[in-house]
């Protein structure tokens, strides 16, 4: 098992190298700068040239990635243009706040996609099946923002239950628990709408896997033994039902730390989404390049992650 | 006569398709007596393994109607409640299925597998239900019973998954056993192990067993009694060595026929011509008519009744022999 990871480790450092090299390339290809970007009216051409020559961005393209990828090896991700800061420190004050909401909405959506999926899978065709698939598809097809504005019209202004925007409130200063109350209270709406969004396709991905398995003989050989439905279902059924979804579940890591640009836009949340989306019309690009590296071997370790749960889950491809 | 343990009584069950009425079983009655093995034989498609189902109420409800009693120990299965009926699975019921190699849960250990039922019927610990699962693996005959109690059922071959599956159905000391073509999908020397084991069993505990095959050897190895199904209905039944050297209804002087015999040479197999009758909207007849060498007038549009023609013990559904007593009974009353 060991050498197995770390086989898929190393395969990972070629991959890396052609996601560098593609990422780069296109940012090289995108037309102005970071001077340009700023629109500064004070701004005479020998002043930018001097920045330009300051940044490093007068060299030609080729020179300048191996600059950054020699850098990069080194694990200096450099300075964000448009921070003055660290890119690391600038990715580590903004990315836990989108881990908050992501992790939460993950959580609460696999819940209920698992429930919502076995219970209409079980009784397929029911009343509560058509209901779940409606409601679910309902989720799916209506726009983020369109629910995000929605439920900010409902629930924080007509009702007032929840604040319109931000993560904390204004001059509160919390601290302790009641800093994570406050979090909690703001944070509700942004989680409730990205869970409304993914809860829908996990559902019917758990409900089609279901399905699948509860037409299997050991099922009826489950229930042959007298077993309660409930075990034959929650232990027999779900446990082999699972297994695909673990895959899904290697694809939702570089998900929890990227942000949800339009989301974070909406509910004025700090997230790293809004700021990444920032950095490319400013055209930041140690922080652009840094993060979406950062993204990138994210999601590779995703992909090692699900086949390593693959294994747990399944004792027919366990690794010896 | 032992007491007989389960009674079928004009069980019906059909199932509501779009395409109409499937009769799967229709009109069914038979019973089963203590430590008796009944073997239930037919082509694929005749309904018994629907019958079994029936009683073990494993059959999806609708499509499927269940009509007609079953009585086990005193009580109509079919109107027992659900959670009465899961008592009943696994405990004094048990079954062995087909396919061994689907019919485990793959992500489960086998001991896993096999303590669920001591820990739902019996009510015992983790501690005890793995002494008593490990005995029930040597029982059934599979060695190193320590080690395949950990094993997952990928790791076993075809034969030592069916042994496990008769080491779960026996877990409980069952009443009866339903043993759904427990041999067809194993090869023949494993087939000829596990029957042998199923014999050593039945002897041990004195379990009744209900065998469904299409397999006429395994029959006469194995069987007490015989039940002959077609179309949904039974047309036969008589004790084993009745029928084999007195077979009445047409259809099963065919299947007879048809079998093999090790040393004899013969160029073709014989086989009974036509097919078996789609089983949607079937009429109201003798379902064998349009393949039956015998075939009369009335066999097209009555449907034949099912009794005792001389031998007490040996019932058949034929209007051949129906006409034979009705001749029989008038010259009896002339002369």
């Amino acid at each position: 098992m060991r050498q197995y990871i770390i086989r898929r480790l190393l395969q990972m450092i070629p991959t890396l190298i052609g996601i560098s090299i593609v990422v780069f390339a296109i940012t090289a290809l995108v037309p102005g700068d970071y001077i340009t970007a700023r629109n500064n009216p004070n701004m005479t051409v020998e002043k930018a040239e001097e920045l330009r020559r300051l940044y490093g961005l007068d060299k030609p393209d080729i020179q300048r990635y191996f600059i950054w990828a020699g850098n990069m090896l080194q694990g200096k991700f450099g300075d964000s243009l448009q921070h003055k800061k660290p890119v690391l420190e600038v990715i580590n004050t903004y990315v836990w706040n989108s881990f908050i909401i992501a992790f939460c909405s993950l959580v609460l959506s696999w819940f209920f996609a698992i429930i919502a999926g076995v219970f209409s899978a079980k009784f397929q065709y029911s009343l509560l099946d058509k209901l779940i698939t409606l409601f679910v598809f309902v989720c799916m097809s209506l726009p983020s923002f369109f629910i995000g504005l929605l439920v900010i019209k409902i629930f924080a202004l007509t009702l007032n239950w929840f604040p319109v925007g931000g993560m904390t409130t204004g001059g509160l200063n919390a601290t302790g628990w009641a800093y994570v109350k406050d979090v909690a209270y703001h944070g509700f709406l942004p989680i409730l709408v990205l869970t409304m969004l993914s809860t829908g396709s996990l559902t019917r991905y758990f409900r089609t896997s279901m399905l699948e398995v509860i037409r299997q003989d050991y099922i009826r050989t489950a229930r042959a033994k007298g077993l309660k439905e409930r075990t034959v279902i929650f232990k027999h059924a779900l446990r082999n039902a699972m297994i695909p979804a673990i895959t899904l579940l290697g694809f939702e890591l570089p998900a929890l730390f990227g942000g949800a640009i339009i989301l974070e836009h909406i509910f004025i949340w700090p997230g790293i989404g809004q700021v990444y989306l920032g950095s490319i019309s400013m055209r930041d690009y140690p922080f652009m390049l840094g993060f979406t590296i950062i993204l990138a071997a994210l999601t590779l370790l995703g992909n090692m992650l699900s086949d390593v749960l693959y294994g747990v889950a399944d004792p027919r491809i366990r690794l010896k | 006569m032992a007491k007989e343990i389960v009674q079928f009584r004009n069980l019906e069950t059909h199932f509501h398709t779009p395409a109409g009425i499937v009769k799967a079983v229709d009109n069914v009655s038979f019973s089963i007596r203590e430590g008796e093995t009944l073997c239930v034989v037919g082509e694929s498609g005749c309904g018994k393994s629907v019958t079994a189902m029936s009683l073990m109420r494993l059959v999806e409800s609708p499509p499927a109607r269940i009509s007609g009693e079953i009585w086990f120990d005193g009580k109509d299965v079919l109107k027992l409640s659900k959670k009465e009926m899961s008592n009943l699975r696994g405990n004094d019921i048990s079954i062995i299925f087909q396919e061994p190699m689907s019919s485990l849960n793959p992500v489960l250990t086998i001991g896993e597998q096999i303590t669920e039922p001591l820990a739902r019927h019996l009510l015992m610990d983790r501690k005890e239900a793995k002494k008593r699962a490990i005995e029930l693996i040597r029982l059934v005959g599979i060695p190193r019973a320590e080690a395949i109690f950990d094993a997952y059922p990928h790791e076993l071959s075809g034969g030592m998954r069916q042994r496990v599956m008769i080491a779960i159905a026996l877990s409980c000391n069952p009443k009866l056993l339903i043993a759904d073509e427990p041999t067809t999908a194993l090869d023949v020397t494993i087939q000829a192990q596990i029957l042998d084991l199923m014999r050593d069993l039945k002897k041990k505990f004195s379990t009744a067993i209900m065998l469904i095959t299409h397999d006429l050897g395994v029959v006469a190895e194995m069987a007490d009694y015989v039940v002959v199904m077609y179309a949904g209905k039974i047309i036969e039944e008589a004790p084993v060595l009745e029928l084999f050297q007195n077979p009445q209804h047409p259809y099963t002087k065919g299947l007879l026929n048809a079998k093999p015999i090790l040393g004899q040479k013969r160029e073709r197999l014989y086989s009974i011509p036509g097919q078996v009758p789609n089983p949607i909207e079937l009429e109201d007849n003798c379902h064998f008519h349009d393949r039956c060498e015998y075939c009369m007038e009335i066999c097209r549009i009555k449907p034949p009744p099912f009794r005792a023609h001389g031998n007490d013990k040996h019932k058949t559904a034929c209007w051949l022999y129906e006409e034979e007593r009705e001749i029989h009974e008038r010259s009896s009353h002339t002369g």
